[in-house]
This record gives C-alpha cells, structure tokens and sequence, in this order.
C-alpha cells in the first residue's frame, strides 16, 4: 500500500489487507482501494488483493484502478468489491460508464475524476494525474451522469496529501452539476476538514495520509461529527 | 444449514464470506435439485428486477422458494433478493415477482437523490416483531445500495422502515417466515452481523 502528495513521492504504507480491517475495527463505513498505478502500468487493479481485504471486510469495498472493460469490473466484484470506480477507461471510452450501468446496475458504477485547478475552471486528468485532458470538470461530470454513473469520487489533485482541507470550491461546482452522491478526496487534515466538506455537499468523504500516517482515527474524527450533529454511523 | 441461492448475480460472495466469518454453517445451492434441504434459505441478489427474475427461472429457485415456503422453511431475501419475493417490479421495462409478499417495486420518487448509497438508520415498526427483528432494538445503521423501494404492501408485512431524503419506505418485510431486507446486512458491520445471527439462530429454532 502506498500514498503520496499530488499522486507523486508514494510512500509505503504497509499491509493493505490488515490495514483495511484496522480501519473498520476502528469505525470506518467503507474501504476504497485504488490502485492509481494501474492505468499507467496497464494492469488491472490487483485481484488477489481485493479478495483478500473482501473476505475479511464487514463492511462495504470500493474498488478502482486500471478497468478499461465490462469484464474488468465484473472480475473485481467478482473478488468481492461491492462498487466500482472507473476513471482513465471512462475517459477514453465513455460509453463503457453505460456498458458496466446496464450490466452491473449504475448503483455499482463509480465515476473517478481526478481534478486540477485551472485557469478559471477545473480541468481532469488520467493515468493516475499523470496526463491532462481537454475537459472540464463540470462537463465530465454532466455527461458521466447522463451516460449511466450512480456515484462520483471526486479527487483534487492539488490538495492530494497536502491535509491542508478538501478542495471545496472543487466540491462545490461538483455539486452545482449532479445529484448524484459525490466522495470527497485528496486534502484531509483534520475533522474539521471533513465536517467542511460534508456542510459543501459531499455525501462522504475520503480521508488517506491522516490515516495511513497515524496522526488521527477514525473514531475520533467520527466523535467530532457527532458532536456537531452530523446524522452518521456511530464508531 | 443455510442454503445460499446463487443468482450468478456478483454478490453471492459478500454473503458467504459473511457467514463464514460468523462461522454459521452453509452452502450455495446453484440450482433447484431433488432433495435440496436447508434448516433456511438465503436469496442475495444485485442488479435489476427483470434479469434477477429470469435468473431465478432458469435455476428453478422460482419453484424451490415457494415449496421451501409452504414448508415452512425460513427465507431471507437481501435487496434485490427482497424485492424479487413482491408480486411485481416495473424496472428496466418491469417484470412478475415471485409474490411471497403483495405489493410491487417501485423507484424511488425524483425528489430523492439516487441512488440511495450509504448508511442509513432502520426503525423498526412498534410492537413485537419477533426475535430477529430485536436484533434492531437500537435502529441501527445499515448499509444500502439501491434506487427502488417495495410499496402497496399488505398490513403487518412492513417490520422495519428507513427514511431517505423525507421519503420512508420498508427496510424489512416480513410474513411468516419470509424475510425481506432492503439494506446488505452482510456488508453492515457489527449491527448486520448480529441481524444475520439472530436470523439464523432463528431459523434453526423454528425448523427444531
């Protein structure tokens, strides 16, 4: 398991299995495994390692990495992910978003967008944020939607590992753009941080380098939510 | 012994990997056979209505799960397995359901954000629901993963409900001893964990 800063300097993070089920010991509501390697490597995220953390998880999995078909995904929830994110294979085909929504139900279906601040608008980016495309984040958005995605994980590349806050203008031009449920990711500091991007609209937020680094726990950042009334699963 | 039925639909593995982490002794039934026999049944199930429906016919659960039924053989159905026991679901074009329970599968009013994903609390009704019901005493939090609810259901069946964007709609059904759940409880921690022992503790003292 690794993590990094702006999806660069990855560091190993140790055993992914045990660490997954660290963190729903702990009170984590979802598991999400990315393999952002995979695309770059091109390779399917690795399936003998998601079905490991599945057969050990109580508690829902969400997988990404490297899915450029309808058989790629069906494999990985096969191996027990319950959701799938896609990103790179969305971009360059997106007709495979409605392929795997008619197979598998758009519930199953996770768009991944990694986003880059630009010159007045949000641009995405592929292969793990290691190439640009010429699209916006909002028009990305929009036409996943209508071609069949039921979630977004939504990444800001900028503030990746930073644990400087999410991105919430990100967030909220998101937002502005579907009802679909949206994942928060790349920024987390604190709980504050998250309770922030709960308040910009996110159905859930990600948090990594917080964790993976031992500065907070889960319990506790879900203790905070309570605290200021947020209706979640207690830990 | 739980019989899981095997829809060939993909979740098939959260459920038995979730039994046998409770240790609760199973087996996946992948068609109906002569002389299956099971203390309960388990019907998981994702996708759509029409598909999962054809599915249970051409593995002939469509005739085990009524005669299991009339036998009195406990069954449970999660999510789509749930919605599969109504009489009828009108997605992707509609379909006949198997009719353990009255009412149809509907989607879920355009008011409400879909697909409703996430955690959400399950209340169930007032009154004594029997023993797998107390293992939601605390209106826990479960797991779900959907965009249609059951609705039209006849008086008593609605055991427990949840509430999404104002909406509420029945998180368990029941009737004799059919059980029907909207949410996973398989992928639902602790608080699924101890819904799935109590049905099976159940089931075993029922069939005794």
């Amino acid at each position: 398991m690794v993590k990094g800063r702006s999806f660069e300097n990855l560091v190993d993070q140790g055993d992914p299995v045990a660490r997954a089920l660290a963190y729903e010991r702990d009170g984590a509501d979802e598991i999400c495994m990315l393999d952002i390697s995979a695309s770059n490597e091109s390779r399917l995220a690795l399936l003998e390692v998601v079905r490991r953390v599945a057969r050990g998880l109580s508690i829902p999995l969400v997988v990404g990495g490297g899915v450029r078909s309808v058989d790629d995904m069906g494999a990985l929830l096969a191996a027990g992910a319950d959701r799938v994110s896609i990103n790179t294979g969305a971009v360059e085909d997106p007709d495979l978003i409605t392929r795997c929504a008619r197979r598998f139900g758009r519930q199953a279906v996770v768009v991944a967008i990694d986003a880059r601040r630009g010159d007045g608008r949000y641009g995405i980016e592929t292969h793990g944020a290691r190439r640009a495309r010429e699209l916006s984040v909002v028009d990305w958005i929009r036409e996943a939607d209508r071609r069949g995605a039921g979630e977004f994980l939504l990444t800001s590349i900028d503030q990746d590992g930073r644990q400087a806050g999410y991105d919430l203008e990100l967030l909220a031009v998101s937002r502005a753009a579907t009802r679909r449920p949206i994942i928060a990711s790349g920024g987390a500091g604190d709980a504050r941080h998250v309770a922030d991007a709960l308040a910009q609209g996110a159905d859930a937020a990600l948090l990594a380098s917080i964790l993976h680094e031992g500065r907070h726990r889960v319990s506790d950042i879900k203790a905070y939510l309570v605290s200021r009334g947020e209706e979640i699963r207690s830990a | 012994m739980i019989g899981v039925l095997n829809l060939g639909l993909s979740n098939l593995s959260s459920v038995t990997d979730c039994l046998a982490r409770l240790e609760i002794p199973h087996r996946v039934v992948d068609r109906d056979a002569p002389g299956i026999d099971a203390d309960a049944f388990i019907l998981p199930g994702v996708g759509a209505f029409p598909a999962g429906r054809e599915r249970l016919a051409e593995r002939g659960f469509d005739v085990l799960l009524p005669r299991a039924v009339a036998a009195g053989v406990p069954v449970l159905g999660i999510c789509l397995g749930m919605q599969l026991m109504f009489q009828y679901g009108e997605e992707d074009g509609g379909a006949e359901g198997l009719g353990l329970f009255e009412g149809r599968v509907t989607r879920l009013p355009d008011s409400v954000r879909l697909p409703h994903i996430g955690w959400n609390r399950v209340q169930p009704v007032k009154g004594d629901a029997g023993p797998v019901l107390a293992a939601l005493e605390d209106e826990p939090h479960m797991y779900f993963v959907h965009d249609y609810r059951a609705e039209g259901l006849s008086p008593g069946t609605e055991l427990a409900s949840t509430e999404h964007d104002g909406v509420r709609f029945p998180a368990v059904c029941g009737r004799a001893r059919v059980l029907g759940v909207q949410f996973h409880p398989e992928k639902s921690g602790p608080a699924g964990a101890r819904f799935i022992t109590a049905f099976a503790r159940w089931a075993v003292e029922v069939r005794a």
